[in-house]
């Protein structure tokens, strides 16, 4: 399973006792415009951002700090900061016809965005708010989509081009992920991990430094903003506040900066992204059509909006996992790992007279042993996919596995490869419009539910008497 | 029917008539829950041809694969030649010979190449969502394997039918879905929830019938299968026993578990040494081999119903791995005189039946945090294929291991659903039942 | 000499603390390590063992605003007499407007006094026998009662957050009280996790008090009560869930503990007790990679598992997978093929043909 070949990078990592390059091309894509977002939530308040810091590749950060994000004037007063600039970032992306994409820390800062969207956009007293809400929503929602470059974890962005020699759930560390691709001379790797661990990588603020710092400055704040205190003292309390929180989110922000530059390795792109990219942009374009018609965005889905996500996630999925290997030499090799792309050789061929047409028929020899076909598997030449065949038969060999099959289409456009060529079968390039035409299919299916998934009740039909000895009957029609 | 049902084919054939009676009862829908070997898609083709040539209704069939609509089609051209049926494929389909070459079947690749009025139509799920009508165009539609169709599929093709008759098996693998699903795990009828599951959720008073027996199983082996794998659905043998028997006798301690079925005993566990023996274990795949070797070395016979007796050979053995991998191992120790012995994984072996059957359970020489309510469905899958005799080979310590990777519990706010758990509870009462009933035997060294 | 005798000398000088729900549901997620076991037994939390023993000073204690919130949550929900919860029963039909029966254990005698458990523990006890008896005036909805679950042979009381039951079910469901965001399908898993367990603790407990007296135990069904709250507001969701599996886990830790007080003090040297870190750290742990979900002593265990190289340190998948080379020095030796280095044993074999063949995939992969 393509496990051991995580395993081994691991492994390898370990042996160096510094982070590897595991993969041969870039797997994800780094909007130049790209918009960092690294908020600090309060302990317990799952919705409440206490401070953020954001900005553009090498640029410095914007920060915002309020005193308590526990008063709902402060907390809306940064979430319209933060609205602000996505409401810019996002119009100067559409206007360009481009996506916006959204840099996080981790998979917990990014699940913190989804209860900020999940929560702010429905919003009732305050549209502004409900906005900054929809708008995260476009990068929460592509989330679950396999190969979405809306919202990204430099964890998880890091993780696709390295491997660390720890368990994957360690990974999600930022701080302990840098520290294996640069461990700091002079200490032990492990030292190192250790002190790393103890800076705050996520949203959460670390639970001592709440008891003996921040809460004391956030009570003090409080007090002095529910007696009335003077605007100088309220500034002064405020910024107790903001210098102890403003290194934190700053910390993280250059963490995420430094792993955007990790990332800019001088390997090729997968040629994927290219397709991704598009996807993406069509995403936006057609979201952001949504915001202008005022379309919901539901918490919950119906049947019908379900069945469409679920196909539309699922069609993600499905084309990523046929297109990622092309053009990428290692997805290749796992894919060869696991069965799914076969690497052989011509060892025999015929081409016989049937009917009007010359079939034309290889025998293929490959050292794998672990192949996934069976008679009437359709596969493509991976170096030309227009040159289609179909298995007929898998034997086993002294070393390895014949397979029998048969060209079905191509063979003028890409002739007919010869006894001894290497060749390389894989299931067919993904069809990414396929899903346009899908959707439109579903949409004239889907016009009015059936009553199986209604909350209606079962139509009712006028019963027939029912006849004795049914089997009987349809036995006699045999 | 005022006949008290006595035999369990009386009550095989009560329940038969209860599901048939369904259609002229004009019932809306209903699920029908079937153990392995019950006769499901007899029951497809009974329902299809009653429809058609009794109640002169149009009905759709859908299966999940192509393979499975091209057995159906046959089935029914051979069962019932003189009715017309209807294939609805796209252009670029492979349709094997044997069934491209069906008198009575017709090839359609759009709604005005089906004719009007009553008919018989098979396509699988994916063709009919894709299918160029939108309206109503069958009074019935069965859907074979319902439990392995997730709800978001059910909803694209169950508006072309008045009446659904959704037909399956629950103990068998569930469609595995890898995209995210978080947005719809709290909802019991949520878009990847088996379609019988969500058709009950939302209309709690759905009809649900169920076969209670299984002609392919016999009863010893039911005795094992349906308290781990079908603790809601009773069901029992129509045939109690099949025996079989050995020309050569048995001389070797390794015998022993051979005999075992001559005795009645359907299962057997094989059980070799512990060890750790990652995707491919070849000295597990080497005595498996070794075993069939020596079942048909010792000429093995089925005893048949009038006492004939067939002798085994190797289009009657099938052997059932976890993986792809071991498969591949399997096949080549086998090659090149047992050639035809079947040997595929689980979820390939769903459908088929061989009458002996030797499978590798899947939590052999593994003991890697697991996905239980996968390795339950394979499993099942696997113990139901037989019809005479099933041989599991598994390195000891699987007990233990499950004792140490009991789920801890990754569930979903508000569903009572638990399949990791159910499937490690399946898992251990299995190995619990066969253990009491001294049905494990140690292997002390590999055979070769 | 008796067992709360034994497991005193076995804990030393550190005091006995209640674990609770926390502490029992947590030994059973990891069965195989002694050291969890016999902390637990003994009535020492891994926070305290980590803090206190073995003087640690990177444990994780509970942020002040995360218990502020969680105190003000609870006490919305629970004051005046429960009346936001039982509204809320009310409110989703699964109390009758007439069920209004509501006992707060705690006001019987509110306190940490040995006299004042012993108090509560015995209202608890008179409550149940009467919904038992099935006497009408049996409460509704009792909140924070106080069982005794007997581990390892010692009583380790534990305080559900509540139970409730209508007039005609025949026993008790137990109720979870948690200030985790409902998010549906989005729900923390470890949250639910924790919190599912807990219940189950619970669950296990009204057991043993209905064996004990002779009753039915499977009248407290392994279900529970969920009270989460709406994400960014102050208001209680309800939710209801079966817990086969988590109740199973904690009555198979039950009945293993009996055991595994013999196997500890087999452990333990006569002279010797858990207070002292050599003895402690002495006992074998079983590191694995979700440890750090609920179990303080963590990140002394990794230190352990890195000391020698532990394939516990990479996974589940990796721990089972090396088991045959036994560390991951040892793996890596063998991944590299090198010179002097042959497998040991068959099982040594299989897992470095397939090391070296995938370390040889990836090292052409990736470096072209």
């Amino acid at each position: 399973m393509a496990d051991v070949l995580d395993l081994v990078a691991r492994l390898a990592a370990f042996d160096q006792q510094r982070a590897i390059r595991h993969a041969s091309h870039r797997q994800v894509a780094i909007q130049p415009h790209t918009l960092i977002m690294c908020p600090l939530a309060m302990a317990g308040e799952d919705t409440a951002v206490h401070a953020i810091a954001i900005g553009g590749i090498n640029q410095p950060p914007e920060i915002c700090v309020i005193g308590d994000p526990r008063q709902r004037d402060e907390q809306y007063a940064l979430i319209a900061w933060l609205g602000e600039r996505i409401e810019r970032y996002f119009g100067a992306c559409r206007a360009r016809g481009d996506f916006p994409q959204f840099w996080v820390s981790s998979s917990a800062a990014a699940g913190h965005l989804d209860i900020l969207a999940d929560r702010l956009r429905f919003t009732r007293d305050n549209p502004p708010i409900k906005r900054v809400g929809e708008l995260l929503t476009y990068a929460t929602e592509r989330m679950p989509y396999a190969g979405q470059q809306a919202l990204m974890t430099a964890t998880g962005a890091l993780s696709t081009l390295f491997a660390t020699g720890q368990h994957q759930g360690d990974d999600e560390h930022l701080g302990v992920f840098l520290t294996w691709l640069a461990p700091p001379p002079g200490l032990s790797l492990q030292n190192a991990i250790v002190q790393a661990e103890r800076e705050v990588m996520g949203v959460k603020t670390d639970p001592e430094f709440d008891r003996l710092t921040l809460q004391p400055l956030v009570s003090a704040y409080d007090a002095a903003k529910k007696s009335g205190a003077s605007p100088q003292e309220l500034q002064f309390r405020y910024q107790q506040v903001a210098s102890v929180l403003t290194p934190i989110v700053t910390r993280i922000y250059d963490a995420v900066q430094q792993a955007l530059r990790w990332l800019d390795q001088p390997i090729p792109e997968a040629p994927v992204l290219g397709e991704l990219r598009r996807q993406e942009a069509s995403a936006f374009a057609s979201f952001m059509l949504g915001r202008d018609a005022g379309a919901a965005l539901p918490y919950r889905d119906g049947p019908k909006a379900a069945a469409f996500k679920m196909v539309e996630r699922e069609h993600a999925l499905q084309s990523l996992a046929a297109d990622q290997s092309y053009g990428d030499r290692m997805a290749a090799a796992r894919s060869r790992w696991t069965g799914h792309l076969i690497s052989g050789s011509v060892v025999g061929g015929t081409s016989v007279r049937e009917g009007k047409k010359t079939v034309h028929r290889l025998v293929i020899a490959s050292e794998q042993v672990n192949l996934h076909l069976r008679p009437r598997d359709q596969l493509v030449l991976t170096r030309d996919p227009r040159l289609q065949v179909v298995v007929e038969d898998v034997r086993i060999a002294s070393e390895g596995t014949h397979l029998h099959v048969r060209i079905k289409k191509g063979h003028q456009a890409v002739g007919v490869p010869l006894t001894g060529a290497q060749v390389e079968l894989g299931a067919d390039r993904a069809n990414w419009d396929m899903l346009i035409r899908k959707r439109g299919r579903m949409a004239a299916r889907l016009t009015t539910l059936p009553w199986t998934h209604t909350d209606g009740p079962a139509p009712a039909m006028q019963p027939l008497a029912v006849p004795t000895d049914l089997q009987a009957a349809i036995e006699a029609l045999r | 029917m005022t006949a008290l049902a006595i035999t369990a084919e009386d009550r095989a054939s009560a329940a038969i008539e209860a599901v048939l009676a369904t259609q002229w009862r004009r019932v809306p829908a209903f699920v029908l829950d079937s153990p392995p070997g019950a006769g499901k898609t007899g029951i497809v083709e009974r329902l299809a041809v009653q429809s058609f040539a009794r109640l002169n209704e149009r009905v759709m069939i859908v299966t999940l694969t192509n393979e499975q609509a091209f057995d159906i089609a046959k089935r029914l051209a051979r069962g019932f030649p003189r009715i017309p049926i209807h294939m609805v494929v796209s252009k670029q389909l492979e349709i094997p010979d044997e069934v491209a070459d069906l008198p009575s079947l017709t090839l359609a690749d759009s709604a005005s190449a089906l004719p009007a009025g009553p008919m018989i139509s098979i396509a699988n799920a994916a063709k009919w969502s894709w299918f160029d009508h939108h309206e109503v165009m069958a009074d019935l539609q069965i859907i074979d394997e319902a439990y392995q169709l997730p709800d978001y599929q059910f909803v694209q093709i169950a508006g072309l039918a008045h009446r659904h008759a959704l037909i399956g098996d629950p103990g068998q693998i569930a469609p595995v879905i890898q995209t995210e699903l978080e947005r719809w795990r709290c909802d019991p009828a949520g878009p990847h929830v088996p379609a019988p599951d969500a058709l009950i959720a939302r209309h709690p008073a759905t009809l649900r019938l169920a076969l209670p027996v299984s002609r392919r199983l016999v009863q010893d082996t039911v005795s094992f299968i349906q308290p781990a794998f079908y603790p809601e659905l009773a069901f029992e043998a129509l045939t109690p026993v099949r025996p079989m028997g050995y020309a050569v006798p048995g001389i070797m301690p390794t015998d022993i578990p051979l005999d075992a079925p001559t005795h009645g005993q359907s299962m057997t566990m094989i059980e070799l040494p512990a060890m750790m023996a990652g995707d491919v274990d070849r000295a597990m795949a080497g005595t498996m081999v070794a075993t069939v070797r020596r079942v048909l070395q010792r000429q093995a016979f089925l005893i048949e119903e009038d006492g004939r007796r067939t002798t085994v050979t190797p289009q009657m053995i099938g052997v059932a791995c976890a993986q792809v991998a071991q498969v591949a191992a399997v096949r080549e120790r086998l090659w090149p005189d047992l050639s035809d012995v079947l040997v595929e994984t689980a979820n390939r072996f769903q459908g088929l039946e061989r009458p002996l059957m030797f499978v590798q359970h899947p939590l052999s020489g593994r003991a890697d945090a697991t996905a239980f309510h996968l390795d339950t469905g394979r499993l099942c899958v696997m113990l139901s294929r037989h019809s005479v005799a099933c041989w599991i080979f598994g390195r000891e310590g699987i007990a233990s291991q499950l004792r140490r990777y009991a789920p801890v519990g990754d569930r979903a706010l508000g569903i009572d659903a638990d399949p990791e758990f159910i499937g490690w509870r399946a898992n251990e009462k299995l190995l619990d039942q066969l253990a009491r009933h001294n049905r494990i035997h140690a292997v002390p060294a590999e055979l070769r | 000499m008796n067992q709360v005798a034994r497991v005193a000398k076995l804990r030393g000088t550190q005091p006995a603390q209640e674990l609770g729900t926390r502490g029992i549901e947590r030994v059973a997620r990891n069965p195989d390590c002694l050291r969890l076991k016999a902390l637990t037994i003994a009535g020492v939390s891994p926070a305290k063992a980590a803090q206190d023993i073995l003087h640690r000073d990177d444990v994780e204690a509970q942020s002040p605003f995360a218990l502020v919130l969680d105190q003000k949550f609870d006490r919305h929900v629970l004051q005046n007499g429960a009346a936001n919860l039982f509204s809320l029963y009310v409110e989703k039909g699964h109390l009758e407007p007439a069920e209004s029966k509501i006992v707060s254990i705690a006001d019987f005698a509110p306190g940490p006094s040995f006299a004042q458990c012993r108090r509560r523990e015995s209202e608890t006890r008179r409550l149940l026998a009467l919904k038992l008896a099935r006497d009408p005036a049996a409460p509704n909805l009792i909140i924070q009662p106080r069982l005794v679950l007997d581990f390892g042979g010692v009583p380790h009381p534990i305080e559900p957050d509540y139970l409730v039951a209508r007039d005609d079910e025949p026993f008790y469901r137990v109720g979870v009280l948690k200030s985790y965001a409902d998010r549906g399908g989005k729900t923390d898993p470890a949250d639910l996790r924790a919190a599912c367990r807990q219940a189950a603790v619970g669950v296990a407990a009204l057991r043993q008090f209905l064996s004990a007296g002779g009753a039915d135990a499977m009248i407290a069904a392994a279900r529970c009560d969920l009270i989460l709250k709406v994400t960014g507001f102050f208001l209680p969701t309800l939710q209801r869930m079966a817990i086969l599996g988590e109740v199973d886990s904690i009555e198979r830790a039950l009945a293993d503990a009996p055991t595994s007080l013999e196997e500890i003090e087999a452990l333990v040297p006569t002279w010797g007790t858990l207070s002292d870190p050599a003895v402690l750290v002495a006992i074998p742990s079983r590191y694995h990679s979700n440890c750090r979900e609920h179990c303080a002593l963590w990140t002394h265990c990794r230190e352990q598992a890195l000391a020698v190289s532990s394939p516990a340190l990479l996974g589940e998948h990796a721990s089972e997978y090396l088991a045959p080379a036994g560390s991951i020095i040892r793996a890596i030796e063998l991944m590299k093929n090198a010179p002097g280095i042959s497998p040991r044993t068959e099982a040594e074999a299989i897992v470095q043909a397939e090391l070296a063949r995938a370390y040889r995939t990836l090292s052409e992969a990736s470096n072209g």
